[in-house]
């Protein structure tokens, strides 16, 4: 319950804050982008166009500095592009998430109770799963309009995403880079290199693209 | 034996004609020159009356920032996409005029969010009462301290950690959750039902968003108005086709206000321009009409400019009675020349038709003093412009238009003329007062349903468009009906602990709730510094390093690093010298904005609740002993308005019935005469009342004031009559009153054609009245007096 209290705060503290005067004048999102990388990012996105559900195991190594030891975690997501998705935590602990468009349900082994926090008025934890969505569906465009980007490397394909100064996310990105497979059909990994020197990588293992899902794969209380 | 002073004054006039032409003239020249110096407003508060409860409010809100405030809502068509509305905001907020615009508000600054939560927790012993402390003690043993640092170990594993980690170290063990509560205070209503979606305030559907907008630029000025409505459609213009702004505020009201009225004068005066002269030139078909034609226009050029001499900027809603006015005002003329016509000269005939003339004028200007006990400054406009107008057109007709009508006979179409009533009474009295009757026990019945409008917003005449986006957007953003309570002192700190009391008064009522106050976040200085001393105390060395201690064997198993914590013991560690954070700063402007004030002498600190006419007395009775609070309520405002309006035309009616009835007499100088003669300002009453409630047309602060005006003109129809009768011959009495009426009805009947609902209102009120008070006076007035006042006394002479 304090998790779920935590979470409402926040979101609370997000609705008290809310307010910013913007009168910046918006420009083309793609505007400065080179042409080989343009066509690099046309190409993912026709991939990712392509992609209807997933499901691939990972393995997620957080090097924080409040942490005596990388922290690595085990699991498997599932997703329908544009949906639902499932954050199913196997090890250290087991632990569970299920993101869709009004709400997220969490579920973990202690507890073992399912808990429900609604979106709305969730406007950071939204911001947040935006990010993750943005990444996850290679929906690369609508990233540009917040962050610079670069092609690290063609073969295979590695693109660095960084925050502009402007971006909700500057304060605590460094960058994102994201690792394709060599047909490019899908990410390989995600490095997330945070301002304060932390980092998060994402490797996905074991990814079979739009086969059929089961709807208990986006139960989080299936092991309760 | 000496003249009267009207005779001598009309014989001077005869003697010097030519000097009374050029005096006209030129008066009639300045007249017309001064129109176009008079300035014209828009604005209903002078349709609100003058007491307390409404002063009240329309201080608070023309002092509040709320007057400035717009909401710009864009919808996007079905086909549009969600990214198009977003780049639609933005596009909005870039292209808007700063100047107009200094502030323009877009939805959620993370960044802020981000800078200011250090802030928030240093802020957070200032708002840690006793009872928090006491929570908090409760929670510090190693059982709790363990769970809590699982719960924010778990925090770290969520996909979406990344932004939250900062709090999570600077505050492991949930101690801002305090502020939970203390916020939920203050978000608990927040008028809109929004979400935020990419830093836009949105919809749950993302379908629409809203950006608000504050400008210097007051509701009740019409020309700023116009140029911040003009500024925001040119912004509209550019957005691209799946996406329709509209917008959301008063400055919309003025300007539509503003050209309702304007083309609903302008159309109103040249219909009745063209009604007048179609009416006499085809009835009378004499050059000469053309000359009472010129008594209500002089009469109203003259009453408007001395009017804005006496009271400054008029309104417009006011001058837009002025066809009734001239409708009045042509009834003098066509009596003079009715009566010139008939005897053949124009002096003579104007001498027999002084008195009954003087006597309608005087029922009618003492109607219009009756307006004067009227609370409502509107109502005084209207007095005064009448009055004036109603005195030129007086002057025009018995002293002017006489000089100008040749003195020959005239024949008037569909006029027989002198036809002399027959001596008995017969079965046709007996039907016409039998019809009479029966129709107006029925409609007098039906007049209890009518019912009193006292939502002062129902007259506003902003068009259909306004009133239709604004019902939209109250269902698509659910808008929600919040009274304030604002509390208010000439310090911040007493503002501030008059809101404390607030809080605690409602706080036993929370059927009243819920609140949204500040009152928690925002105590004043001395609690907040009672706070952090106690915050301090309780925060001993031993129990710093106990927590400590506990804390690092604790968060050993998760795997957290010594420092993982710092910032919280950081803190912690300097609880003893925390200095008050000023609120001011913790907390964004836009935040502040809603819940504090400042004037130029006095500050005030708002919060909400729920307006419901319901609560309203609870509310009331919860905060009366509170000095220094106020309720700004809508629900409020209408009630007062309600039965200060009820008082009003109670007290107007009164008075002007006891005019009216004292006129009566004295002009009539008989008992029974008397009463015949009040017969059409009964009907009249009993009639628009019965078949307004029939036709289900409220009545409002606008047609009750035609009503008492309608009363006005009826007697001076039942007076005509009854003189008629009394000397049993019509002598073109019938047709004196039947143009009067018939030339009032178009004055008030071409207000059925404006769109503004006040004007409408008049105009359906004068029309119904005046028709019922004209078939009363021609019809049932010489029948009832036939049969019973059949003998020697009706044939007595005048």
């Amino acid at each position: 319950m304090r998790r779920l209290r935590k979470v409402f705060l926040f979101s609370l503290l997000c609705l008290v804050y809310a307010g910013q005067s913007a009168r910046a004048v918006p420009e083309s999102p793609s505007a400065g982008l080179g042409p080989r990388l343009s066509a690099t990012i046309s190409r993912l996105e026709a991939h990712a166009a392509r992609l209807k559900t997933l499901s691939t195991e990972f393995v997620q190594e957080k090097n924080l500095a409040a942490f005596r030891n990388t922290l690595t975690l085990r699991g498997r997501i599932f997703m329908e592009r544009g949906g639902r998705l499932a954050w199913h935590v196997d090890e250290p602990v087991r632990y569970s998430v299920l993101i869709t468009d009004k709400v997220i349900r969490q579920w973990d082994e202690e507890t073992r109770q399912v808990r429900e926090i609604p979106l709305s008025g969730n406007p950071m934890l939204r911001t947040a799963l935006d990010q993750i969505s943005v990444w996850f569906n290679g929906d690369y465009s609508s990233a540009l309009k917040d962050y610079e980007v670069e092609l690290v490397q063609e073969n295979p394909v590695v693109i660095r995403f960084m925050p502009k100064p402007s971006a909700l996310t500057a304060k605590v990105l460094k960058s994102i880079e994201l690792r394709f497979r060599s047909n490019e059909e899908y990410l390989e990994q995600i490095l997330i290199l945070e301002a304060g020197g932390d980092s998060t990588r994402i490797r996905f293992e074991n990814t079979v693209l739009n086969s059929p899902l089961k709807e208990a794969d986006f139960e989080v209380d299936r092991r309760a | 034996m000496r003249e009267p002073l009207f005779t001598r004054l009309l014989h001077a006039g005869s003697r010097n004609r030519l000097v009374l032409l050029v005096a006209v003239v030129l008066s009639i020249g300045a007249g017309l020159a001064g129109l176009f110096f008079i300035r014209f407003e828009s604005n209903i508060e002078l349709m609100l009356p003058d007491h307390p409860v409404v002063r009240d409010h329309l201080a608070f809100l023309n002092k509040s920032r709320l007057s400035g405030k717009l909401v710009l809502w864009l919808e996007l068509a079905p086909e549009g996409q969600s990214t198009e509305l977003h780049s639609a905001v933005d596009q909005v907020a870039a292209a808007l005029d700063p100047v107009l615009f200094p502030k323009v508000i877009t939805g959620l600054s993370g960044k802020d969010l981000q800078e200011n939560m250090g802030a928030l927790l240093d802020y957070l012993p200032s708002v840690m009462s006793p009872e928090d402390l006491h929570k908090l003690a409760a929670g510090l043993d190693r059982k709790e301290v363990s769970q809590k640092l699982r719960q924010t170990w778990l925090q770290f594993l969520n996909p979406g950690s990344l932004f939250m980690r900062q709090t999570l170290q600077a505050d492991p063990l949930g101690f801002s959750s305090v502020l939970l509560g203390k916020l939920q205070e203050a978000v608990s209503s927040l008028a809109f039902d929004v979400e935020i979606e990419n830093g836009h305030f949105v919809t749950r559907d993302r379908r629409n968003a809203m950006l608000i907008v504050e400008t210097p630029v007051r509701v009740p000025d019409t020309q700023g108005s116009g140029r911040v409505v003009g500024e925001l459609k040119r912004v509209f213009s550019l957005l691209p086709a799946t996406v329709k702004g509209h917008i959301i505020g008063g400055h919309t009201h003025t300007v539509s206000n503003e050209e309702v009225i304007r083309r609903d004068i302008g159309l109103t005066l040249v219909i009745a321009a063209v009604a007048f002269f179609l009416l006499f030139a085809v009835l009378i078909a004499d050059v000469a009409t053309l000359l009472i034609y010129l008594v209500p226009a002089v009469s109203v050029v003259f009453g408007v400019n001395a009017a804005y001499l006496m009271l400054g900027p008029l309104s417009y809603s006011v001058i837009g009675v002025s066809a009734v006015v001239a409708g009045i005002s042509v009834d003098y003329g066509i009596h003079v020349y009715i009566a010139a016509r008939t005897t053949g000269n124009p002096l003579t005939g104007t001498a027999h038709v002084v008195r009954p003339v003087t006597a309608g004028a005087a029922t009618t200007l003492g109607i219009f003093a009756a307006f004067f006990l009227s609370r409502i400054e509107g109502y005084h406009q209207m007095a005064v412009f009448t009055i004036l107008s109603i005195l030129v057109a007086l002057v025009m007709s018995l002293l002017v238009l006489p000089h100008a009508l040749g003195s020959h006979k005239g024949r008037l179409r569909f006029f027989s003329g002198g036809r002399k009533t027959p001596p008995r009474p017969g079965r046709r009295e007996g039907w016409i007062l039998f019809l009479w009757l029966v129709l107006t026990v029925a409609l007098a019945w039906s007049a209890w349903g009518v019912r009193l409008e006292s939502d002062i917003r129902k007259i506003d005449g902003a068009s259909p468009e306004i009133l239709a986006a604004e019902d939209r957007f109250d269902e698509v953003w659910k808008r929600q009906k919040l009274a304030i309570l604002v509390a208010e002192s000439g310090s911040l700190e007493q503002a501030l602990a008059l809101n404390r009391k607030i809080r605690d008064a409602m706080q036993e009522h929370p059927r009243l709730g819920p609140l949204t106050s500040v009152a928690s976040l925002l105590p004043e200085a001395a609690v907040r510094k009672a706070n952090r001393a106690a915050w301090s105390r309780f925060w001993s060395p031993e129990r710093r390093i106990r927590l400590e201690t506990l804390v690092r064997e604790e968060s050993h198993p998760f795997g957290f690093s010594d420092d993982a914590f710092r910032p919280f013991f950081q803190r912690l560690n300097h609880t003893d010298t925390a200095a008050d954070a000023d609120p001011f700063s913790v907390f964004p402007e836009m935040f502040l904005d809603r819940f504090l004030q400042k004037t130029d002498d006095t500050v005030q600190v708002l919060s909400y609740v729920p307006d419901s006419a319901e609560n309203l007395a609870e509310l009331k009775q919860t905060l009366d002993g509170i000095p220094g609070v106020r309720i700004v309520s809508a629900q409020a405002l209408s009630s007062v308005i309600s039965s200060v309006i009820t008082e009003d035309m109670v007290s107007m009616t009164r008075a002007a019935l006891l005019f009216l009835v004292l006129l009566t007499f004295i002009f009539v100088r008989n008992v029974k005469e008397s009463i015949l003669a009040l017969i059409p300002v009964l009907s009249s009453v009993v009639w628009l009342f019965g078949i307004m409630a029939l036709l289900k047309l409220p009545l409002n602060v606008a047609n009750l004031v035609a009503d008492v005006v309608v009363m006005g003109l009826c007697i001076d129809y039942g007076i005509f009559m009854v003189f008629s009768s009394r000397h049993r011959s019509d002598a073109g009495t019938t047709l004196a009153v039947s143009l009067s009426a018939l030339t009032t009805l178009i004055g008030a009947g071409v207000l059925v054609f404006a769109k503004h609902p006040a004007l409408f209102s008049i105009g359906v009120t004068i029309v119904i009245g005046i028709g019922a008070g004209f078939l009363s006076a021609v019809f049932v007035v010489p029948a009832a007096y036939r049969r019973l006042l059949p003998g020697p006394e009706g044939a007595r002479p005048s």
